[in-house]
């Protein structure tokens, strides 16, 4: 007995020990410190797959050949995790490009992010990038990152042949759009593709969506209110633009496969009806990015396959113009020395892009990027179609914090197409799990 | 080449080095006068690898204690605030629930499926036995992802008119004349929780069935032929002979399953990300920790699991002692 009793004290004595040691971590220093001497080299990693980075490597070797600064890009599979582990665990990248804006500022609270004020001209990179995609990496006036993408979201792919063949007109308006959609179900086609399937990610396509009719319906000042949360998230406004979203996706014959259909089929394989013969819907709307994701041979020949617009705005009573809805990937710095402070100002500047739009598939978030660059017809294009946009807002999910951006907002909206929820308990619920 | 040489050198640097550290502890606790060397050696040669354990296994899990009354990037303290939000948090309750079904049904029938091959399997001839349980066993070597994976192609259903059904189910569902159904989203009376539980239970019940095997050909052929001679059919033999002679091991399987179940995530991660109400509590920890990025919330998340299977220890440490015991 006296044993086990001298034992117990020792665990306890261990515990308590432990207990002393194991406290909070402190507050981190603001601002970005002093820049230490470069080593030549800089690592870089981000969420662009392999095969998209292809222009991006290009350009990292121009300019290692003009610097001498080895950089590297490696892309991760799994970023957010990644990231989160290397920062917490004190061995971050030099640079990491961001998918999501919200994962910068998560970085900034902690203290990991550096503010580019200190390191970069920020007055240089307001003055070239188009209007409102900063704001979204910006805290207290100090802006924490350089947008090296664009990804406009407001494309509708339609397939030209079979589209103009039937009559059909490219809409104008959202009255247009109603009334193309309309037309096509009673020539006894279907009108949309539409598949949200994305693993444990499931429930952006809808979220896109429901932004797009928000931006249309509501206009910019309240979407900004909404995603910024001076609105609550079941304000009328959003949940109108949810029910909106529920009537072309809920309406018979509207969606190939109907809603059970639409939320069991991969985003990147529901494009391919689309270019089938005969077309199994006439219209997708879907970022740029989604060309990649169609066959070889549609690729090999895009302008005579499929053709493009920006999903029609000027919606009665609601905003006159019309918004593109974008998101990009935006390069934080994590390390301050003076390598990475040069590549940081390589990548703010309005040049940067040249072989990457050589590539193809890629757009430049700089309003000064020379659109000659662009190799291909449909680049140039869709670049000429967001330059012509009323306003520009950036991915309000990806805005939002992550427990509603990439939780709740995904999952309600899930479960509202699935018909599990209407749209008022769906908005009540994420507005409940907002955590500010 | 030179991950190799680490590897070996590491290999080489890290076994030597215990060993020349219990050397020369045993050589220094040696020289003690007589009745203090006896009294120190045990703690010379237990020490490292308490230490060992204290350092990998209880400093975090009281590190995620201390965490769980903290904010979201482990700097304010909370006090209970994050419990409290996911108590409130609709999808955590649900989670709660579905674990505990997972608990329930899952470790019972992996038991009852491997017990019924088990008994089966031994009335077939030997070399047929071996391949009826080889067969069955052969899942066990697939992770859960691969798994998942697999069964994908028997959940997955096209909806589109004229698209061709490439799911099992959904291609014999609608062969009969029925409508394509959503499978995994099926979540009145839970039906896509235990369409989940199927692919746990295929992948376990090869591992009851081989140690329920071992266990049935254990029981001695004379208390069969006892009960025989007294007149029982198979059936109350089955359950009045064999079920009571095997009962430890049925318990063993029980719990082994059970603390697997307990862990269940990559399942569900894999099939349906949580949606539709199949949200297991490890999945929502994995969502607070790297997607959300609210460390309180997780570090919370983990001490309700760790509660949660506290009781399964005890009583498998309790039955250990007893097993020990009787010996």
């Amino acid at each position: 007995m006296a044993r086990r009793r001298r034992s117990a004290i020792a665990l306890a004595g261990i515990t308590t020990t432990i207990l002393f040691t194991g406290c909070l971590a402190g507050e981190d220093d603001e601002g970005a410190g002093e820049t230490e001497d470069g080593d030549g080299s800089v690592e870089i990693i981000g969420a662009i797959p392999e095969e998209e980075a292809v222009g991006l490597v290009k350009e990292l070797e121009a300019f290692t050949e003009d610097t001498g600064i080895e950089v590297s890009y490696t892309a991760s599979t799994d970023f957010t995790t990644e990231i989160r582990t290397r920062v917490s665990g004190g061995d971050p990248p030099d640079i990491a490009l961001f998918p999501q804006p919200g994962l910068v500022t998560d970085l900034v609270d902690t203290g990991d992010a550096l503010p580019l004020n200190d390191l970069i001209d920020t007055d240089d990179l307001e003055g070239h990038i188009v209007p409102g995609f900063l704001d979204s990496v910006t805290v207290d006036d100090e802006v924490y990152a350089v947008p090296v993408r664009m990804a406009a979201k407001s494309l509708v792919w339609y397939p030209v042949p079979e589209f103009e063949e039937a009559g059909y007109q490219v809409p104008e308006t959202w009255a247009d759009l109603e009334a193309l959609q309309e037309q096509m179900r009673s020539d006894g086609e279907t009108p949309w593709c539409l598949g949200a399937e994305s693993g444990a990610d499931t429930g952006w396509v809808y979220t896109d969506w429901v932004e797009e009719i928000m931006l249309r319906t509501a206009g910019p000042d309240v979407y900004d209110d909404w995603t910024s949360h001076e609105i609550p998230f079941d304000d009328d406004a959003v949940v109108e633009a949810v029910e909106q979203f529920g009537e072309i996706v809920h309406t018979e014959g509207n969606v190939r496969g109907g809603p059970d259909g639409s939320l069991n089929t991969p985003f990147g394989e529901s494009v391919l009806p689309l270019v089938e013969d005969p077309p199994g819907c006439f219209m997708h709307r879907q970022a740029n990015f989604i060309t990649t994701f169609m066959p070889e041979d549609v690729q090999a020949d895009l302008p005579a396959n499929v053709g493009v617009f920006v999903l029609p705005g000027d919606v009665e009573g609601g905003f006159e113009g019309t918004p593109v809805l974008g998101g990009g990937d935006l390069a934080a710095a994590l390390v301050n020395d003076s390598d990475v402070v040069e590549v940081m100002e390589f990548l703010a500047s309005s040049d940067f892009g040249a072989e990457w739009a050589a590539e193809g598939g890629w757009l430049s978030p700089s309003v000064e990027f020379d659109t000659s660059n662009y190799a291909t017809e449909i680049d140039q294009q869709i670049a000429e179609l967001v330059s012509q946009a009323d306003v520009f807002r950036f991915d309000g999910s990806d805005l939002m914090p992550a427990a509603v951006g990439a939780g709740t907002f995904w999952d309600e909206m899930v479960a509202f197409v699935g018909g599990e929820q209407d749209a008022g308990d769906a908005a009540t619920a994420i507005e409940e799990s907002w955590r500010d | 080449m030179i991950k190799i040489l680490n590897a070996a050198l590491a290999i080489v640097a890290g076994v030597g080095g215990m060993l020349a550290l219990f050397w020369i502890l045993n050589l220094l606790v040696e020289r003690l006068p007589g009745r203090w060397e006896e009294r120190i050696k045990p703690y010379v040669f237990i020490g490292p690898a308490i230490a060992i354990v204290g350092l990998f296994l209880v400093y975090p899990a009281v590190q995620t204690v201390i965490f769980s009354f903290a904010d979201k990037n482990s700097q304010k303290w909370v006090g209970f605030e994050n419990y409290t939000a996911l108590w409130d948090d609709e999808n955590f309750r649900a989670a709660l629930v579905n674990n505990l079904l997972w608990i329930l049904v899952v470790p019972a029938a992996s038991v009852l499926v491997g017990l019924l091959i088990a008994v089966l399997a031994d009335r077939l001839r030997p070399g047929n036995e071996k391949i009826a349980k080889s067969v069955i066993f052969m899942p066990m070597a697939i992770s859960f992802v691969g798994a998942s994976t697999i069964w994908r192609f028997i959940y997955d259903t096209r909806f589109a008119e004229g698209d061709e059904q490439i799911g099992l189910l959904s291609a014999i569902t609608t062969g009969l004349g029925f409508d394509p159904v959503a499978w995994l989203r099926l979540d009145s009376w839970n039906v896509n929780d235990f369409l989940l539980m199927v692919i746990m239970i295929w992948l376990q019940a090869g591992f009851a069935m081989v140690l329920l095997s071992a266990a049935v050909k254990g029981v001695p052929d004379d208390t069969l032929e006892a009960a025989r001679i007294d007149g029982a059919n198979e059936l109350q033999i089955f359950f009045r002979v064999v079920v009571p002679q095997i009962w430890p091991t049925v318990i063993v399987v029980f719990t082994t399953v059970l603390i697997l179940v307990m862990k269940v995530f990559d399942i569900v991660y894999v099939m349906t990300g949580g949606n539709a109400d199949t949200d297991v509590v490890a999945n929502i920890f994995v969502e607070e920790m790297i997607e959300f990025g609210d460390d309180g919330r997780a570090a919370a998340v983990v001490v309700v699991l760790m509660i949660a299977v506290i009781p399964v220890m005890i009583y498998q440490v309790r039955r250990f002692r007893m097993q020990e015991a009787g010996r």
